[in-house]
């Protein structure tokens, strides 16, 4: 079913701006934590603590491919919370039509 | 940008069944969502729904406005989002006309655009990178979700 609510942890973990430069980093490749770190001269903890948030946040996805933990970015909630008016127009749209249904049913 | 959402539907039958229909719990539920409404005045209810990544699944709401068979407010928050939808039900020779309007978008977009569209990051990953990322997420399940979202 259309969904269009954002959970506010999307809002959040959007709202740092260590944690959009690691979306950003994200978004042109997947990344290990251990590079992640380098590129942002910080430590492996704080880095880590920036990715739970966005883990959290549905934002990221971490695999491993062999010792490393490889991070990479689920735009999926970005993109709904660019959109999410159409996504009401959608699912209004789809309501109003089961209540007719539901009149239809009833009668 | 649209802001707010307005929905016009004429329905063949008297405006009582019509708010019956958006009254009755169990109604709602047949057509929008699992709730607990209670018509009355300041009625607290929620939706539920099924939870998923991005989403707890829950609407919160409160009844700001009602007037039998004619008009019914609440307001409808959810993940840091405050709008208000408003139903209105007006007799007429087919049976009932039903507007929809769902408001308060415009406080969403200010926090949307702070929060996102600010410093410029937002509209450079959604314009120009975000096409990418999703061209390579693809693969991995990203075109099936979307798909389960567009058609259900």
């Amino acid at each position: 079913m259309v969904q269009p609510i954002i959970r506010s942890d999307v809002f959040r973990a959007v709202a740092d701006p260590t944690r959009r430069a690691v979306l950003d980093r994200l978004s042109q490749a997947d990344l290990p934590v251990t590079k992640l770190a380098e590129s942002f001269d910080m430590s492996l903890p704080a880095v880590s603590q920036h990715l739970k948030m966005l883990r959290m946040a549905g934002l990221v996805k971490e695999h491993r491919e062999g010792r490393q933990r490889v991070y990479r970015l689920v735009p999926g909630p970005l993109k709904e919370v660019a959109d999410w008016v159409d996504h009401y127009q959608q699912f209004w749209t789809n309501r109003l039509k089961k209540l007719g249904e539901h009149l239809e049913r009833e009668s | 940008m649209k802001r707010d959402l307005r929905f016009e539907n004429i329905y063949p039958y008297p405006p009582e069944r019509v708010w019956r229909a958006l009254t009755d719990p169990a109604a709602i539920a047949d057509w929008l969502m699992p709730n607990n409404f209670e018509p009355r005045l300041g009625h607290k209810f929620q939706f539920k729904t099924q939870p998923r990544p991005g989403f707890d699944g829950i609407v919160n709401c409160e009844v700001q406005e009602i007037d039998p068979p004619r008009q019914l407010a609440y307001s409808w928050r959810g993940g840091g989002i405050d709008t208000q939808v408003r139903f209105r039900l007006e007799p007429i020779a087919e049976g009932t006309r039903l507007t929809l309007e769902h408001t308060g978008f415009e406080g969403a977009r200010a926090l949307l655009v702070s929060y996102i569209m600010g410093s410029g990051w937002g509209s450079k990953i959604l314009k120009e990178q975000l096409p990418a990322a999703i061209e390579r997420y693809e693969d991995s399940g990203y075109r099936r979700s979307l798909a389960e979202k567009t058609c259900a």
